[in-house]
């Protein structure tokens, strides 16, 4: 007799696998979404604290403090404004670098002089950079995060100058502390410039030679609003052209010892 | 015919479809997840990249640490390194590839005079602009500006009345911007451009010119006609301090030329005015060159290596002879170990040497480092300036350069010819 059809066997068999089969999928499919999104999410928290690390790191990869023991027009001065709870630890950062950089835009632009500086501001030289949480000027209310003050050229005034903004609003604290050769400073200091305005100044600043150094890495420490209690995220940037080394250290004086 | 049955393969084809579809699902998956590493991988690429570049600066410093500050040659090993980028240091998966310079070989911006820079493809502007720019006082000159014009712009600031920091530092100078300092320039002041690089451009002012450079003056030992000053080391005897006719005529100095330089004391400040003593042959000049020094300083700005200049600068120099330029460049294979060479030189006579001797140096404590560094498809380009000194090179300024084709900028070829390989790539094994 000819076979006709499939058995009632043949298919329960076959249906089982198909459930089976379609859950596997249906799962698989669920959780690929579900991955996407989550790393959508992550990916831009993180992107905005990768922009972040890469904006300080390409800045402090050009600080340049020139060698004369009577130059006041350029300085590395890491510094506490007292405004946060601890007071020895440097949670101000200003200096001077050569780094700032030129962007596309400003490279390939046909305009003279007078119109690229009214276009895209001055630009090259020695620009001064300062990274805190409080704003220089009125930042406007609610509005918080880490500022970035860039003024070029450096005009000899650290306290002051220049454009401020919002390099990002989700950090909540941020802490500097400068490798001296045999240990971490929390504070930096070179000779010729000091912060009038700040009331815990504790710089470390030597006199003659020694006081034109620039450390030879600097840690960078801060926490996010967005981040859940206790994180907090590190970086190093070492500076190649610092001539601080173990065999060629600064000379710690003073009280300021730092985290080891 | 018979008829097939239609149902038959039902299961095959729900079977297909549901494979399919698995298939699909997964192939989204890690389409995502690879583009999420593909996010991290080039920002860990730059990073590597950077850290590729400062590599190659740690390679000229190892290089440099040696080099005699009292004289440089085409032989050195840091003229040798990297043969002009040709060279790949392979470090595990990425890679660098490094040029040392003389800054000495080039014009420095910061000490040329006016007449230097009229040849310098600049614009009558930019030449008025930046002398305004690096020197001070408040009058600018008819082009030039000082803080009444860079007060009234966009964005005001001050003039900087002193030395500049940077190259890039023009770009704060009325009449520069991006395009005049880092291309070829037509519209130049002088009608008759300096001669053009190998592959037939016009150098670029970042090709040109340096903002520091620095080279020992009146070092002894450093070779010349020999038996002077104080031997290696010692600094030689500066010629207005000399009061004895006969400390001038034992060494081979006519003696109508050692009793004018005598009663001159104090006045040789310069060769144009030392070599201008009336009666001066060239074997006194080559003396007074190689045995004596004209200044007290150690150490001086803005001098141009003979050793190491390229035609073009040395043509810069105010009254210099395309045919002297080239036959200098010609020599620098053997080099000069003095001033007082210059004098085999053909055609460099007192004419030309009173006009160009202050301009030069065979020797250099200043070098720019080109480093280029890769890693996957990313590339960084520094400069770094080394200084050098008994005690070893050591950096004074890191930039990084805007553009991603600063090898050809650099004139290095394309390809790298020979690897040179500091480590294995572990993942090759």
């Amino acid at each position: 007799m000819k076979r006709r059809g499939i058995t009632v066997l043949e298919l329960i068999v076959s249906l089982v696998m198909s459930v089976f089969l379609v859950a596997a999928a249906t799962s698989a499919y669920t959780s690929a979404i579900a991955f996407e999104k989550h790393n959508a999410a992550y990916l831009e928290a993180n992107e905005a604290r990768l922009n972040l690390e890469r904006k300080i790191r390409s800045l402090l990869e050009g600080a340049y403090v020139s060698s004369s023991t009577t130059d006041t027009m350029t300085y590395f001065l890491g510094e506490t404004s007292g405004s946060t709870a601890d007071a020895t630890t440097a949670d101000t950062l200003i200096f001077t670098t050569l780094s700032a950089g030129l962007n596309d835009n400003e490279l390939t632009s046909d305009d003279d002089f007078e119109t690229m500086n009214q276009t895209y501001g001055p630009q090259g030289g020695v620009t001064e950079v300062e990274f805190s949480l409080t704003p220089v000027g009125d930042a406007g209310q609610d509005k918080q995060g880490l500022f970035l003050r860039t003024q070029t050229p450096g005009d000899g005034d650290p306290t002051q100058g220049g454009f401020e903004k919002i390099l990002d609003p989700d950090v909540r604290s941020i802490q500097f502390q400068f490798y001296n050769g045999t240990g971490w400073d929390p504070t930096w200091g070179t000779s010729g410039v000091n912060l009038q305005t700040t009331t815990t100044t504790q710089n470390n600043v030597q006199t003659g030679q020694d006081g034109r150094r620039i450390p030879a890495a600097v840690q960078v420490t801060y926490t996010l609003a967005s981040d859940p209690d206790g994180v907090t995220h590190s970086f190093i940037v070492q500076l190649l052209h610092s001539d601080v080394t173990a065999e060629n250290p600064v000379a710690v004086t003073g009280t300021v010892g730092g985290a080891q | 015919m018979i008829r097939r049955n239609s149902r038959s393969g039902g299961a095959l084809l729900i079977t297909i479809g549901v494979v399919a579809s698995l298939v699909a699902i997964v192939l989204t998956a890690t389409s995502t997840e690879q583009v999420t590493l593909r996010a991290i991988s080039n920002r860990t690429a730059a990073r590597r990249a950077r850290m590729m570049a400062e590599s190659g600066i740690q390679q000229a410093i190892a290089t440099l640490a040696s080099q005699s500050t009292s004289q440089t040659t085409q032989q050195d090993d840091w003229y040798q390194l990297g043969q002009t980028g040709a060279t790949r240091y392979v470090v595990g998966r990425d890679s660098f590839r490094i040029q040392i310079v003389d800054a000495a070989s080039l014009i420095n911006v910061n000490t040329a005079p006016e007449a230097q820079l009229d040849r310098l493809p600049l614009t009558q502007e930019q030449i008025d602009s930046l002398l305004d720019w690096r020197t001070g006082g408040e009058t600018p000159r008819a082009d030039g500006g000082k803080d009444d014009y860079y007060n009234n712009l966009s964005t005001p600031y001050n003039a900087k009345l002193g030395a500049l920091t940077s190259l890039d530092e023009l770009l704060l100078v009325k009449g520069f911007t991006p395009k005049t300092l880092y291309e070829p320039q037509t519209d130049t002041f002088s009608t008759d451009p300096l001669p053009s690089k190998a592959d037939g451009t016009q150098y670029t002012l970042y090709d040109l010119c340096t903002v520091d450079s620095v080279s020992s003056i009146g070092a002894g030992g450093g070779g010349g006609t020999g038996g002077a000053g104080g031997g290696g080391g010692g600094r030689l005897p500066n010629i207005n301090t000399i009061t004895q006719a006969n400390q001038l005529t034992s060494r081979g100095i006519s003696a109508a030329v050692a009793t004018r330089i005598i009663a001159g004391r104090g006045r040789w400040t310069t060769y144009n005015a030392l070599l201008g003593i009336p009666g001066m042959r060239i074997q006194d000049a080559r003396i007074l060159v190689d045995d004596f020094s004209i200044s007290n300083a150690a150490t001086a700005s803005g001098k141009i290596d003979i050793n190491t200049a390229s035609d073009a600068v040395l043509e810069s120099i105010p009254n210099m002879q395309p045919d002297i330029a080239n036959a200098i460049v010609t020599q620098q294979g053997t080099g000069f170990t003095s001033l007082g060479d210059l004098f085999n030189v053909a055609g460099f006579q007192l004419a030309i040497a009173r006009e160009t001797l202050d301009s030069f140096t065979t020797n250099s404590q200043t070098f720019i480092v080109h480093s280029m560094g890769s890693a996957g498809d990313a590339r960084c380009s520094l400069d770094a300036l080394l200084s050098i000194s008994a005690n070893g090179a050591k950096i004074l300024k890191i930039t990084q350069l805007p553009y991603a084709d600063m090898s050809k900028r650099w004139g290095w070829d394309d390809q790298t010819t020979t690897d040179n390989v500091l480590l294995e790539d572990a993942t090759q094994q």
